[in-house]
């Protein structure tokens, strides 16, 4: 296979570094503040669409690709589970930041033990056990991963409908339900626009890098065949 | 047998805790239709239906400056992002130049 990336991966990298620098300049130069909350608003445009990359992309990616391994044992599912894995922890990560920062001003606290907070934090945490299971449980670790993706999957159901049920401190689904002036509209859902082609890309990207250490170990097993390695 | 005397002490001391509470339902009665509502007693505060909100918040809050947070929420995001990206070009780099080594070891060896 070749090691160079494809060039279509490349371009798509680089349009979504330029919507990336675009999305930045609307959120601070284009976009009005909020009235209450004033300028820590502002992290809204990437708090949401990084949430919504954990809970609509890196989960369900995770959860597919761990059906299909649990179906088929093929490992190109498994790539597929590790790729969204990986993307879950990442989007999780940010939210997780993010979202204190943002509650600190808004709430006067970076933490409060609310459910919707509470259940991210044990969604993302049960991404990391994901890649700890994968990388050290040893035989039967892609299977216990893979069944362990699809627990996340139900967490990020409840994480998402969490907010309707249990009224708490985090507030509803602003964007969903169409309470965003349309200027802070537009903004947003360029945001995401932004945030869904850069997971595509950093997905593609993740899965090449499958792909090469599925051919290395190819190689690796036909150096110890030839009895060049042990 | 026992004396007459213990065991109308223990039936006392056995009855005593029964009397109690109607004792106190008694007085409670009593007072609630005796005397009137006092309108300075501070009125009990309900519960809230699930969660309390942070004591003080508000007033902490307005102290923190918005500026710093944004800024490290973005600082974060990129660097989530880049640190992302930049791992996985080192690996796909490390893993792509130990590719050739093998493949040219193994085409050595072929051609040997």
């Amino acid at each position: 296979m070749s090691t160079k990336p494809p060039p279509l991966l490349m371009a798509l990298t680089a349009v979504s570094a330029c919507m990336m620098t675009a999305a930045v300049w609307m959120i601070f130069f284009d976009t009005p503040e909020e009235r209450v909350m004033g300028f820590v608003q502002k992290i809204f445009y990437f708090h949401v669409p990084s949430a919504w990359g954990l809970l609509f992309y890196g989960v369900p990616l995770a959860a597919v690709g761990s059906v299909g391994y649990l179906a088929t044992k093929d490992e190109r599912w498994d790539r597929i589970s590790d790729a969204g894995v990986e993307l879950a922890i990442v989007f999780g990560s940010m939210v997780l930041v993010s979202g204190p920062l943002w509650g600190r001003k808004a709430w006067g606290a970076y933490w409060v033990w609310d459910v919707r907070l509470t259940s991210t934090l044990v969604l993302v945490l049960s991404m990391v056990a994901c890649k700890i299971i994968r990388g050290y449980a040893g035989q039967g670790a892609k299977t216990a991963a893979a069944g362990l993706a699809l627990f996340a999957l139900l967490n990020s159901v409840f994480v998402y409908y969490s907010v309707d049920y249990f009224r708490g401190t985090h507030p509803t689904k602003v964007a969903m339900q169409g309470k965003l002036a349309p200027e802070m509209a537009r903004t947003f859902w360029f945001c995401v626009l932004t945030f869904m082609l850069t997971a595509g890309c950093l997905t593609w990207a993740r899965l090449r890098t499958g792909q090469l250490r599925s051919a290395l170990d190819q190689l690796h097993q036909r150096m110890t065949e030839a009895g060049l390695e042990d | 047998m026992p004396p007459l005397p213990w065991l109308l002490l223990a039936l006392a001391l056995l009855a005593a805790p029964l009397s109690l509470p109607a004792r106190a339902f008694a007085e409670g009665a009593t007072t609630s239709s005796t005397a009137p509502p006092n309108p300075a007693a501070p009125e009990k505060k309900p519960l809230p239906p699930g969660f309390e909100p942070v004591k003080g918040g508000e007033a902490r809050a307005a102290q923190v400056d918005a500026n710093a947070l944004v800024v490290a929420a973005y600082a974060a995001f990129f660097l989530l992002l880049f640190g992302f990206v930049l791992h996985v070009v080192r690996t796909q780099a490390r893993m792509a130049a130990e590719l050739k080594e093998l493949s040219s070891k193994l085409d050595r060896l072929g051609k040997g």
